[in-house]
């Protein structure tokens, strides 16, 4: 990558086959900028085909239309900041390993049936910088209304609760550059890309981090989408990505086989002079016997396990308080 | 005839029977070294135990634990080698897993979490221990870490394991270096209960163990009459110390 800064784990966790030959087809484009023209705009044209590739992404996978609202609002919203409107060769869904001599990756030979093309033009990157404090996007030509990106609507964490309400979905979030200033145990700040904030007050743990099932900090929550820690706990920018991590985790190949006590045991292990409560409340939560093999659960057994999970936790509201972004 | 002729068979599986199940022992023994040897690990920590501890021979100790996919979440140990020569840094190791009685699940405990030499008895100072902790974490929202305590056996020449306690993500342990706890290893965990949520303050169960001619004897447990917080409302669990007057009572009353 050009700038040397690897891409968030979080990105490239599970993302499809498809979806990480466009970002390396940007990462190639990218990695061409010569050293003069360089700038700190560049990191920010990055961040942003990455949303752009995680719109058509989510799209994809939530829709079966060529172009569904969410990649269309993200489509124009590039194109009126860059002033490209992607329309070359793109939505006939034929082969684009012309590469336009751009040096950028072919390797992959096949493609996916047509979308925008990171591979035959060089997006002009938009006006403006990232500032120093955390990203926001800073007008610098004198035109600051104009400039001002419009926040789409997936920076917002209540916009992936409504869209994303199958807790099984493991796909990876578009709101993944989310930050979290933690103030204390009992309150944090999610701070969106778009530069509006989340605060969260009270309530139970996995309600304030958006981590229904309590994960544990690492590379597991990392992959599957948490922006920060809070006192050893994931913090997910929304709900709808805590739960599809809890999903993904008894998804996993360690899992999969177990059953359900079995499962329990694991994700959250006792101590031998444990009561092994937890495995007791899971299985009364959920009406399950136990003895249920994980990776056998249909789509209705799998979300109410881990709604029996998040219940076992404890799960309780507490206040928010949104801020928006600035500008809005 | 026939009869003879089936006998004659029999005989001849038993004979080969062995060189076949030699053979298999001996695949299985390769295919193990592969995939030990295939298992990437780093080193944590290696240093020398012949001072403190007064080894015969150049003993060292290394720390290895898993990188990769098997760092966080994996089914390899982080394991822990007593070592003289070089060549042998990795030869002879103990992988550090658990189980529960009567359970088939056997928890790796993946990530080292410390090795250092602890003095367990402040009236013999030369007396010594290694400890070793590891963790085992698998995804979800709990952990657990076994901490282990290595002896050195003089007449053997040998490092034999001595103790070892396992705590969960709620759970604390103290070694108590002076006063009148002076020796002693205390050990809190929480214990979940009807109607209590995973992280919600709980009743913990207290151990304490005395240090004894290289090892650790149970001496105390009870389960503390009062509720303590956990990670719903606190950062650290803090439960040993609050009960520092109920188990000098308790140990006092005992030894009555």
């Amino acid at each position: 990558m050009a700038d040397g800064t690897p891409l968030a784990k979080s990105v490239y966790a599970d993302l499809p086959e498809q979806t990480l030959r466009y970002l390396k087809r940007a990462e190639a484009l990218l990695a061409k900028v010569k050293p003069e023209d360089w700038d700190k705009r560049t990191p920010h044209a990055l961040h942003e085909i990455r949303l752009l590739v995680m719109a058509k992404t989510m799209a994809a996978l939530a829709s079966p239309q060529p172009y569904p609202p969410l990649y269309q609002q993200n489509r124009q919203r590039l194109a009126k900041e860059t002033g490209d409107d992607f329309s070359d060769d793109e939505d006939g869904g034929g082969d684009d390993n012309s590469d336009s001599g751009d040096g950028a990756d072919s390797s992959n030979g096949s493609r996916d049936g047509g979308d925008a093309d990171f591979n035959s033009k060089h997006p002009r990157w938009p006006a403006g910088s990232p500032d120093s404090t955390g990203g926001e996007f800073m007008p610098k030509d004198g035109n600051a209304d104009n400039d001002t990106p419009t926040p789409p609507a997936y920076h917002s964490a209540e916009y992936q609760v409504a869209q994303r309400t199958d807790v099984a979905t493991d796909a990876v979030p578009a709101n993944n550059q989310a930050t979290v200033t933690v103030h204390s145990r009992t309150n944090i700040t999610i701070n969106n890309p778009d530069g509006s904030s989340v605060t969260r007050t009270g309530g139970s743990a996995s309600w304030r981090n958006n981590n229904a099932s309590n994960i544990i900090s690492g590379n597991f929550a990392d992959n599957h989408g948490a922006v920060g820690d809070n006192h050893g706990f994931a913090v997910f920018p929304d709900q709808a990505t805590g739960d599809a991590a809890s999903a993904a985790l008894l998804r996993t190949s360690t899992y999969s086989g177990m059953t359900i006590d079995e499962a329990i045991a694991h994700r959250s292990p006792p101590e031998e002079n444990d009561t092994k409560q937890v495995q007791e409340n899971v299985k009364q939560i959920g009406d399950f016997t136990g003895n249920e093999i994980v990776g056998q659960l249909n789509q209705e057994q799998m979300s109410r396990l881990v709604n029996a999970i998040k219940q076992a936790e404890g799960y309780h509201a507490g206040t928010v308080t949104q801020t928006p972004a600035r500008g809005n | 005839m026939q009869a003879q002729s089936r006998r004659h068979r029999q005989e001849e599986i038993k004979m080969r029977l062995p060189k076949f199940l030699s053979s298999f022992a001996i695949l299985l023994v390769l295919c193990q070294s592969t995939y030990a040897s295939d298992i990437p690990y780093k080193e944590v920590k290696t240093f020398s135990l012949k001072n403190v501890f007064g080894t015969k021979s150049d003993w060292r100790v290394t720390a290895w634990q898993p990188v990769g996919n098997e760092s966080d979440m994996g089914e390899v140990s982080a394991r822990l080698c007593f070592w003289m020569q070089p060549a042998e840094q990795r030869k002879y190791c103990t992988s550090i897993t658990s189980s529960l009685p009567n359970d088939g699940i056997v928890y790796h405990y993946q990530t080292a979490q410390g090795l250092e030499v602890v003095h367990p008895d402040a009236a013999n100072p030369s007396a010594a221990l290694l400890k070793f902790g590891a963790r085992f974490f698998g995804g979800g929202s709990g952990s657990l870490d076994q901490v282990s305590f290595w002896y050195y056996d003089k007449k053997a020449d040998a490092f034999e394991p001595s103790s070892h306690i396992t705590l969960t993500e709620q759970g604390e342990y103290r070694l108590f270096d002076k006063g009148k706890l002076e020796g002693k290893l205390v050990t809190a965990d929480a214990v979940l209960q009807v109607g209590e949520t995973h992280f919600s303050p709980h009743h913990f169960y207290i151990e304490a163990y005395r240090y004894d001619a290289g090892h650790y004897t149970k001496i105390l447990g009870y389960l503390t009459p009062t509720k303590y917080p956990s990670f719903e409302d606190t950062n650290t669990i803090d439960v040993i110390m609050p009960e520092i007057p109920r188990i000098e009572g308790l140990l006092t009353q005992f030894s009555q």
